[in-house]
């Protein structure tokens, strides 16, 4: 399947949400370890990267990996360093920025081309 | 309709004759060699004692099934490579399987996680979600914490209890990630398909300089691979083959390659020069468009550098500065400084030593030849050569070289494969075969020295249990499961490092003299002093030459029957050893 036939939108708004609460609820890692990993690992540059329409999925998903890194670690650092350090809280900040970047998507489709 | 038209009609998408079978064996045998080799290397690995490991690592202990296993899926590669249309599927499959049998296989053969250093990572990431980092500018860990912040930060929010449970995956994890920028960089230097997945092929039987632990060097050269991929794609310059992107999205593929260059340069002191350097070359040579970016770079750097790390770099500026263009202490401290150890160490020092010059003459050769047969594209030779500029600075703790040989190793692969590309089969296979068994040598070599038994494991933590904060742990080398707990509280120190490993290194091993100045040694450290001596030292000492095949034995021996000390712990595989009161003394 393409990477583009993927509702990235969609996956990365209900995985936005699923990680934080798995986390929150302390579920059984079973669930909540791919869930959690998965969306740090891809959520939040698979929020924006779609906007840029590079077309190529391995192009895509490989941009991807790297802004959700670079915003998993500059959201952790912001918040050890602001003596605010919590992993479900910092979850939660990197979860609402993947919600934001979905949400972009969507005004996108939406607008008339 | 003509009768004929409508029967080819009616036939359209079935093939006129039925396949014959031996077209659908063809078809399925690759598939079925993959499949069979990964059982076969499954199935071979539970008997794999690394108790009975030789000099050689682990080598030396896999069934010649893992052999077998092995050659079986480098064989159906080449094949595919050379015989059959290329499906992308099926050279994903074999690759896949090639990075599950060389980078999984500690995880599946040794109890717990290997390398003292991995240890010592957790007890890094645990002070610094502790909060009991902030020590003043030391330690190198604490100014560069970004892989263990988000590492930390990833395992609290997945409910990872500890890191070292899931240590040994790590090496297979990044070897996966770095697929996709591996991908995408080779797809710039050639049309070939079946080139590209060779080259891939080669980059993993080429990697056996092991920077994919658990490590902040691992997690910097996944972001290294990534953009470069982003830079050869999509960076070109007007006018150049390549990818063509509207401005606004090129414009934001900058910025992100900014972003993703600042999460590196918080994680890792040596990764962004490398990248700074790879990307400047680029711009010089005109085949980078945006001709900002290594002033941009510095810029992030040279902030971090003067307002996160002053402290470090304040403390330790002869050392980082002393290194500039002493390449005769650099190539001294990476090759010379490791030849030395038992007749199996050797060998394998040497197969190290060999492998890396060896990849690097047929890679630079290789490059050659095909700019002579009219290859004119400089940028996979320029990102080739770059790294070697890191050689001239900095000896990097004697790893230089091996960190030079990782940055390189993309375009090194690729030089390769396209030599190899062109040879007949039966080359093929036996270079693939080589360079196999290379990687089993060469990667795992040390291994003796390099996992740990549980028995180890339990001492460390009663060693842990028993040092009140603030005393000193002393090992006789460096290779032990420690630092992973109160890595601040304590001060670790191996007696092989210290200034006084001269002279105790100079007496008989496990003399009255030699414990005596052990003894000495120990007392001499702040807040007291607890010893402990493991397996895994006793092998690195009779692997490295630190002494006599066996002579830890011997100081073990020494020590139980010395007054001056006191046997708090002992199992198979491990002793702790207390300072016994000394007669006038309060204890």
């Amino acid at each position: 399947m393409s990477a583009r036939r993927v509702p990235w939108a969609a996956v990365v708004a209900v995985a936005a949400v699923a990680a934080p609460v798995l986390a929150l609820a302390g579920a059984p890692a079973a669930v909540r370890l791919p869930v959690v990993l998965v969306f740090l690992l891809l959520g939040p540059g698979m929020a924006f990267v779609p906007l840029l329409g590079l077309g190529d999925p391995v192009a895509e998903l490989t941009v991807a990996v790297g802004i959700s890194l670079a915003i998993d670690v500059a959201v952790a650092l912001a918040m050890l360093y602001a003596g605010a350090w919590s992993p479900p809280a910092t979850l939660v900040v990197v979860a609402a920025l993947a919600l934001g970047g979905a949400a972009l998507q969507w005004v996108k489709e939406a607008r008339p081309a | 309709m003509t009768l004929l038209e409508r029967t080819a009609a009616d036939l359209d998408g079935v093939p006129a004759v039925p396949a014959p079978a031996r077209a659908v064996a063809a078809r399925v045998a690759p598939w079925l060699a993959v499949g069979g080799s990964l059982a076969l290397w499954t199935l071979s690995l539970p008997g794999v004692q690394p108790r009975a490991m030789t000099s050689l690592g682990l080598v030396s202990v896999l069934p010649a099934t893992a052999f077998v296993a092995l050659a079986l899926l480098g064989v159906s590669f080449c094949v595919t490579v050379w015989r059959r249309p290329a499906s992308s599927a099926l050279l994903a499959s074999h690759v896949v399987a090639l990075v599950f049998m060389l980078y999984a296989l500690p995880a599946l053969v040794e109890p717990t996680a290997r390398f003292a250093v991995t240890w010592r990572h957790a007890g890094v990431l645990q002070a610094i979600l502790d909060g009991s980092y902030r020590d003043g500018g030391s330690n190198p860990y604490f100014e560069w914490p970004g892989f263990f912040v988000l590492a930390g930060f990833a395992a609290k929010a997945a409910g990872i209890g500890s890191v070292i449970g899931a240590a040994n995956w790590a090496p297979l994890v990044f070897d996966l990630l770095y697929l996709g920028p591996l991908l995408l960089i080779l797809r710039t230097l050639t049309i070939d398909p079946r080139l590209v997945w060779l080259a891939v092929w080669v980059f993993y039987l080429g990697n056996w300089v092991g920077q994919d632990y658990f490590s902040p060097q691992a997690f910097a050269y996944l972001l290294y691979l990534i953009v470069l991929a982003i830079l050869v794609t999509w960076m070109r310059p007007a006018g150049w083959p390549g990818s063509r992107v509207r401005p606004p999205v090129r414009a934001a593929l900058i910025g992100i390659v900014l972003f993703i260059f600042a999460a590196m340069v918080v994680s890792h002191q040596l990764t962004p020069f490398a990248l700074l350097s790879s990307t400047a070359v680029l711009v010089i040579a005109r085949r980078c468009g945006a001709r900002g970016l290594p002033a941009a770079m510095t810029v992030i750097l040279l902030i971090w550098l003067a307002y996160m790390t002053a402290g470090f770099l304040g403390g330790h500026s002869s050392e980082i500065v002393g290194g500039i263009g002493h390449l005769d202490t650099t190539v001294g401290t990476n090759v010379g400084g490791r030849l030395r150890g038992d007749a199996g160490h050797l060998f394998v020092a040497r197969a190290r030593i060999g492998l890396t010059l060896c990849l690097w003459a047929v890679a630079f050769l290789a490059a050659l030849w095909l700019r002579r047969r009219g290859h004119r594209e400089p940028a996979p030779l320029l990102l080739f050569l770059a790294p070697f500029g890191l050689a001239l600075v900095q000896p990097y703790g004697g790893e230089i070289l091996l960190r030079v040989f990782l940055f390189a190793l993309p375009f090194t692969a690729f030089f390769i494969a396209s030599v190899m590309r062109r040879a007949p089969l039966p080359v093929a296979v036996a270079v693939t075969l080589l360079l196999t068994a290379g990687f089993l040598v060469t990667r795992y070599g040390n291994e003796r020295m390099d996992w740990f038994t549980p028995g180890e494991v339990r001492a460390v933590d009663r060693l842990d249990a028993l040092a009140p904060a603030g005393s000193t742990l002393v090992a006789w080398s460096n290779s032990l499961p420690w630092e992973a707990r109160h890595y601040t509280a304590h001060r670790y120190r191996s007696i092989v490092a210290s200034k006084a490993w001269a002279r105790i290194g100079a007496l008989p091993s496990g003399s009255p003299r030699q414990i005596a100045a052990v003894a000495e040694y120990m007392r001499a450290q702040k807040g007291g002093a607890f010893l402990v001596l493991t397996r895994s030292q006793a092998a690195e000492v009779d692997i490295t030459g630190y002494g006599p095949p066996g002579s830890l034995a011997d100081v073990d021996v020494g020590l139980r029957r010395s007054p001056a000390f006191r046997r708090l712990y002992a199992n198979r595989d491990a002793s702790v050893y207390g300072l016994a009161p000394q007669a006038g003394r309060t204890p």
